[in-house]
């Protein structure tokens, strides 16, 4: 009766760690997507709202061009802090990945972006 | 090229410590007389990065040979650093001078700066180490500017311009307007240059080299030694939306002739009535949200007094 007992308890608390480690697996890479890889350093030519998806989407030129998404609440501004309009020169970190939608009326629209700014340091 | 390295390397010298950004801590025990540490090499590294709370202007503990020990230079640094920031630290505390003790307040602020870097002055910075970078004497590009450490500072004040393509092997020569300085630089992507002893004012800042010349977008304004420059101290409201008129309430104010940057504009030849305080209203061209976002709009003022310190507007889209 015990070892009845027990082979119905094993599988559920196998389950369970099993259920347990594979969470802990698939946010493991959030996690580690969010560190900065991509470096970038240019003047700020655009500065595109993402009003659906609490962004803004910098397109930056040379010397090291590129056109990242800073996330609201998740990429960190270093001085000079200047980062929502044109003309300030930028340097930086970004990671792959991110997303910039906007409204367009009836819906949201995606706007391409390389990816999401980690950390942004600024001309003032 | 700015390589991953060389970006990561140049935001935490100027702007201080990733890996700190990163653990979202950068003190995590308190500090005194006799420790030793990374983390009091890196309180020196903070200490230094302001003239007023130098760890030593030479020599072991001096801006680039900061120590892991807590000597008694360390200590009267920490003492100059409270009574600096009395009132949000010393005064909760009941004290009235310095102890030299990193303790909860100290290291309080300390965080603070640590994530904004904002200091009452503009420093003089010394960044960490960053290695040559070969490729970029071959591709022959003229030189681009990114920014300097400070856009302020006296004569003999040392900066750092982070930038693109400085020469290694030949010459680059940083123009203050008219002046001009010549430059030491670090890597292909940073440079040290001395403010030269020039008259007060604000100076269009490039750098030329044998490829060519950099960019002429840049600024520094030449301060007066004897007079303060501008101070902001709080804004009203601190928080709302895109439309919200603003007061700006500081010291050091013009009656006429300031210029305000902003994250999402930069408006010159502001007023001042009685030269405590500027109006702003953000631009309604920034909204559009469902008004349950806020971006941080750093704010600061400009006048030939020099660049005030920056404080934060949290708009709401």
């Amino acid at each position: 009766m015990a070892l009845r007992h027990l082979l119905l308890v094993i599988p559920i608390i196998l389950a369970v760690l099993i259920a347990g480690l594979l969470g802990y697996t698939t946010a493991q890479p959030k996690v580690a997507s969010a560190q900065a890889t991509i470096p970038f350093g240019g003047e700020i030519l655009e500065a595109f709202w993402c009003t659906c998806s609490a962004g803004i989407a910098l397109t930056i030129g040379p010397p090291v061009p590129g056109q990242y998404v800073f996330q609201f609440g998740t990429s960190i501004p270093y001085p000079f802090g200047q980062v929502f309009r044109p003309g300030p020169w930028v340097l930086g970190l970004a990671s792959p990945g991110g997303t910039c939608s906007y409204y367009i009326g009836t819906g949201c629209s995606i706007y391409p972006v390389m990816g999401t700014i980690g950390i942004v340091g600024t001309s003032l | 090229m700015l390589s991953h390295r060389n970006v990561a390397v140049l935001l935490s010298g100027l702007f201080f410590i990733i890996p700190s950004i990163a653990s979202a801590e950068c003190f995590s025990r308190n500090l005194s007389l006799g420790m030793t540490g990374s983390d009091v090499e890196k309180l020196q590294q903070m200490l230094n990065t302001n003239p007023k709370s130098l760890v030593s202007s030479t020599g072991i503990g001096s801006s680039g040979k900061e120590s892991p020990y807590f000597g008694n230079k360390t200590r009267l640094a920490v003492v100059r650093f409270q009574e600096l920031y009395q009132q949000e630290i010393l005064e909760p505390a009941g004290l009235s001078s310095g102890s030299g003790f990193v303790g909860m307040l100290t290291r309080k602020k300390l965080e603070s700066l640590c994530f904004t870097t904002v200091f009452p002055n503009t420093p003089s910075v010394a960044p960490a180490p960053v290695p040559p970078l070969p490729a970029q004497i071959a591709t022959g590009k003229a030189p681009t500017v990114l920014f300097p450490s400070a856009y302020s500072g006296v004569p003999g004040t040392t900066i750092v311009v982070s930038g693109d393509s400085f020469a290694l092997q030949s010459s680059n020569t940083v123009y203050f307007g008219p002046y001009s300085a010549t430059g030491t630089p670090r890597s292909a992507s940073e440079i040290f240059v001395k403010i030269p002893d020039i008259p007060p004012g604000r100076y269009p800042l490039w750098i030329e080299n044998k490829h060519g010349s950099s960019n002429k977008d840049a600024f520094f304004i030449v301060r007066d030694p004897a007079i303060p420059e501008p101070k902001l101290t709080s804004l009203l409201p601190a928080r709302g939306s895109a439309g919200t008129p603003v007061t700006i309430i500081g010291t050091g104010f013009l009656s006429s002739g300031n210029e305000l940057r902003t994250g999402v504009e930069v408006i010159p030849g502001i007023s001042s009535s009685n030269n405590t305080s500027l109006e702003w209203t953000p631009p309604k061209s920034f909204s559009g949200g469902d008004g349950t976002h806020t971006i941080p709009v750093w704010i600061y003022v400009v006048n030939e007094r020099g660049v005030s310190n920056p404080l934060v507007f949290t708009m709401q889209f």
